[in-house]
């Protein structure tokens, strides 16, 4: 519905995902070429899935469960391959500060790079599944879906783009730790609470199902972010005690 | 606190990234606007000398017909490439930069009025048709000294080399679908020939520049140094270079190459200026690196990179540490390379006789490492960016604009990805290697990958309100 629609719905889908890239990464290049980088895996994932089903698609209902299942099998087994180059760069990075004789890499800076990275798959899931559905939505008119007649389906749309993107951003940091401190029930929480988002969008089939689909969504992100809250705050909080060794410590001291 | 790894990294990788972007963008939006279907008159260009294409054409046809002009166009651009080495053998530079100022004001005061023009139609803008004349022709004057003749504020030249590639890539995008697609698989194609191949036109030109010590006049985009050399104390901000910096760069370079203005590059060797100007290093920039540069080449895409940039930290690390301590401290150019041909505006100007308004880019020279030790010396942080590169870039995406924005992103993405591996691929291998190729086809798998099949499965998907 015009411009400002159109704007509107593109806002609430990447806003967040716009603050926290001005805040967080905007100032440091190797965080946007993170970005970048996770972006497109999480497209080569999403291109992976498609050739997969595209046969089955425009399909009978009951082919969106194993489709979900398996394309959320697929997206982890992605993450945990971006683990593995992620341990290799950090390797790479640490060898470089210790040329350059800077200081390797710290808490802080690691939770930084799994936000960037979390952010690259969330910026292209919301771009993907909201915003190349929103050129109608600056025109004169608006859609509804038979299924939901309360939305248009660009708010449905933005609104699970926001909760995917927030998911997608804080279970990054709650993997990286968890792989990092091989910690089971994170390693284990990660993929389950994707799982479960993924499916409870299957509530939207459900005639009027969107007015419970999309807050549960949202729902999820918040305990994601929570999570992933509690996890950084541990680390960087009052829970470590020793608050220096996360900054750095001033080149005169070092030498 | 002094600032850690993070931020010093990758600084000249996004020096090159956002004007790509900027120009790609500005294409689409044009495309978006303007021809959002594709454009509707044909536009006689060499491009199109054998096989014009209709729509009603059958699949063979049509593809056998770009097939063709495709081909005469690239052999067309490698006519001009050979005669822009021979003009350079001689020594006709004088010749080679009239006649580049001139291409360039042709593609800034003809395409652009046109393009100009078309915009005006489509906002109605009300604005009148001597208003417009001045303004178009003052633009394209100061367009075309800004990038080749006087020192200007670096933004200034970067902005105009950016509205040069995004007109020329607009033009691009007016020939019809499958010619495009040919043509840009026939370019990548060529480039890889035509950098790699003993007797390729520019692998020529890069020896030549080389044996010579000179630069080639060319349409080349240079970013900022990004990152000054960390000589003492915590370093500046990233985008300003510090003075130390500067001075350290032309003491090593007076000396070495007093006859650097005798140039027929006539660009001034401009060092003299540095102080002059207002603390903008613009000559630092725009006065290719000479002597010091390690002999990496790489068609279209020069990256010079500083202490800790990403490039050079790659071929640190990768070199297994064969450089001493004392060179990482210095500031180190593994990678030296230069542009190429630009073959756009030759297919841009049909009604040219000439048929050859050919844009040269390119060029720089790296000399060998004659006394240095190692991963060598030189400017730290200016990245350049041949201008075809651009505008095959912003082809790509622009033609995948006149199908869907889901097509504009992923060919973007790809894009990008390719230009990363690209520049990973010239620390590692140090050599020459040509831009295009990895991007190219990268774009275009994508591109076939998501109309064919990402549409389909995301529209289903999302219309059914099921996300993952």
């Amino acid at each position: 519905m015009t411009g400002a629609g159109g704007i509107g719905y593109a806002l609430i889908a990447l806003g967040p995902a716009f603050s926290l890239f001005v805040t967080v990464i905007a100032s440091k290049p190797f965080l946007i070429l993170t970005v970048l980088g996770s972006a497109m895996m999480w497209l080569v994932s999403l291109i992976a899935s498609g050739l997969l089903w595209r046969a089955f698609l425009p399909g009978a209902v009951w082919v969106f469960l194993p489709l979900l299942i398996t394309v959320v099998a697929i997206q982890e087994a992605v993450r945990i391959y971006y683990w593995h180059l992620y341990l290799k760069i950090e390797d790479f990075l640490n060898k470089l500060a210790t040329k350059v004789s800077k200081q390797q890499l710290v808490a802080t800076d690691k939770i930084q790079i799994a936000i960037a990275s979390g952010l690259g798959h969330g910026i292209a899931h919301s771009v993907f599944f909201c915003l190349s559905l929103l050129t109608p939505a600056f025109g004169p008119a608006t859609y509804y879906v038979d299924s939901c007649v309360h939305m248009p389906l660009f708010l449905v749309a933005a609104f699970t783009a926001l909760g995917f993107l927030l998911l997608h951003t804080f279970s990054m940091v709650i993997a990286f730790n968890a792989l990092a401190g091989d910690k089971r029930s994170h390693q284990l929480f990660v993929p389950v609470m994707h799982l479960c988002a993924a499916l409870l969008t299957l509530v939207n089939l459900l005639p009027g199902g969107c007015i419970a689909g999309v807050p549960l969504t949202l729902m999820c992100a918040v305990v994601t972010m929570a999570v992933a809250g509690k996890i950084v705050w541990d680390k960087t909080g009052s829970g470590s005690g020793d608050l220096n060794s996360l900054h750095r410590v001033h080149s005169a001291s070092r030498l | 606190m002094e600032k850690g790894i993070l931020e010093m990294v990758g600084g000249e990788i996004i020096g090159i990234v956002s004007p790509v972007s900027i120009c790609m963008l500005l294409v689409v939006l044009l495309v978006h606007t303007l021809t959002p279907h594709g454009s509707s008159t044909s536009v006689a260009t060499i491009a199109m000398m054998i096989y014009n294409e209709q729509p009603n054409d059958s699949f063979v046809e049509k593809f056998k017909g770009g097939l063709l002009n495709a081909i005469v166009f690239v052999c067309i651009v490698m006519l001009v490439t050979f005669v822009l080495v021979g003009l350079f053998y001689f020594r006709f530079t004088k010749c080679l930069r009239v006649y580049m100022g001139f291409s360039a004001f042709t593609v800034l005061a003809w395409m652009g009025g046109i393009v100009a023009v078309e915009l005006i139609q489509f906002f109605s803008i009300p604005i009148d048709i001597i208003t417009f004349a001045i303004c178009l022709v003052n633009f394209a004057s100061v367009g075309v000294m800004a990038v080749f003749f006087c020192r200007m504020p670096i933004v200034l030249t970067q902005g105009y080399l950016v509205v040069i590639g995004m007109l020329v890539a607009f033009w691009f995008t007016k020939l019809p679908e499958w010619t495009t697609w040919i043509l840009l698989v026939a370019m990548a194609i060529y480039d890889i020939v035509a950098v790699l191949a003993p007797g390729g036109p520019l692998n020529m030109l890069v020896e030549l520049a080389i044996a010579r010590d000179e630069d080639i006049p060319a349409l080349i985009y240079e970013a900022r140094p990004v990152l000054p050399r960390q000589i003492s104390g915590p370093p500046p901000m990233s985008s300003s270079p510090t003075p130390a910096r500067t001075r350290r760069w032309s003491n090593r370079r007076a000396p070495r190459n007093p006859g650097v203005g005798r140039g027929n590059s006539g660009s001034n060797s401009a060092l003299d200026n540095v102080w002059t100007s207002n603390g903008q290093p613009t000559s630092l920039i725009t006065e290719p690196p000479l002597a010091p540069e390690v002999g990496i080449i790489g068609s279209r895409l020069v990256s010079s990179t500083g202490d800790a940039g990403m490039l050079n930290s790659i071929s640190t690390v990768v070199a297994g540490h064969q450089a001493t301590e004392s060179n990482v401290d210095e500031d180190t150019v593994p990678l030296v390379s230069h542009g190429t041909n630009n073959s756009s505006t030759a297919a841009a100007l049909d009604g040219m006789e000439s048929g050859t308004g050919m844009h040269f880019q390119g060029s720089d020279q790296g000399g060998s490492e004659s006394e240095d030790e190692g991963l060598g010396l030189g400017v730290s942080g200016a990245v350049k960016l041949g201008l075809g590169d651009f505008i095959f870039y912003s082809v790509l995406v622009g033609r995948a604009a006149m199908y869907d924005l889901m097509t504009v992103y992923a060919c973007y993405l790809a894009i990008i990805g390719g230009l990363g591996a690209t520049l990973i691929l010239l620390a590692v291998w140090r050599r020459a290697l040509p831009a295009l190729p990895i991007s190219i086809s990268l774009g275009v798998v994508f591109y076939f990958l998501t109309r064919l099949i990402l549409d389909p499965f995301v529209v289903d998907l999302a219309t059914h309100l099921i996300v993952f």
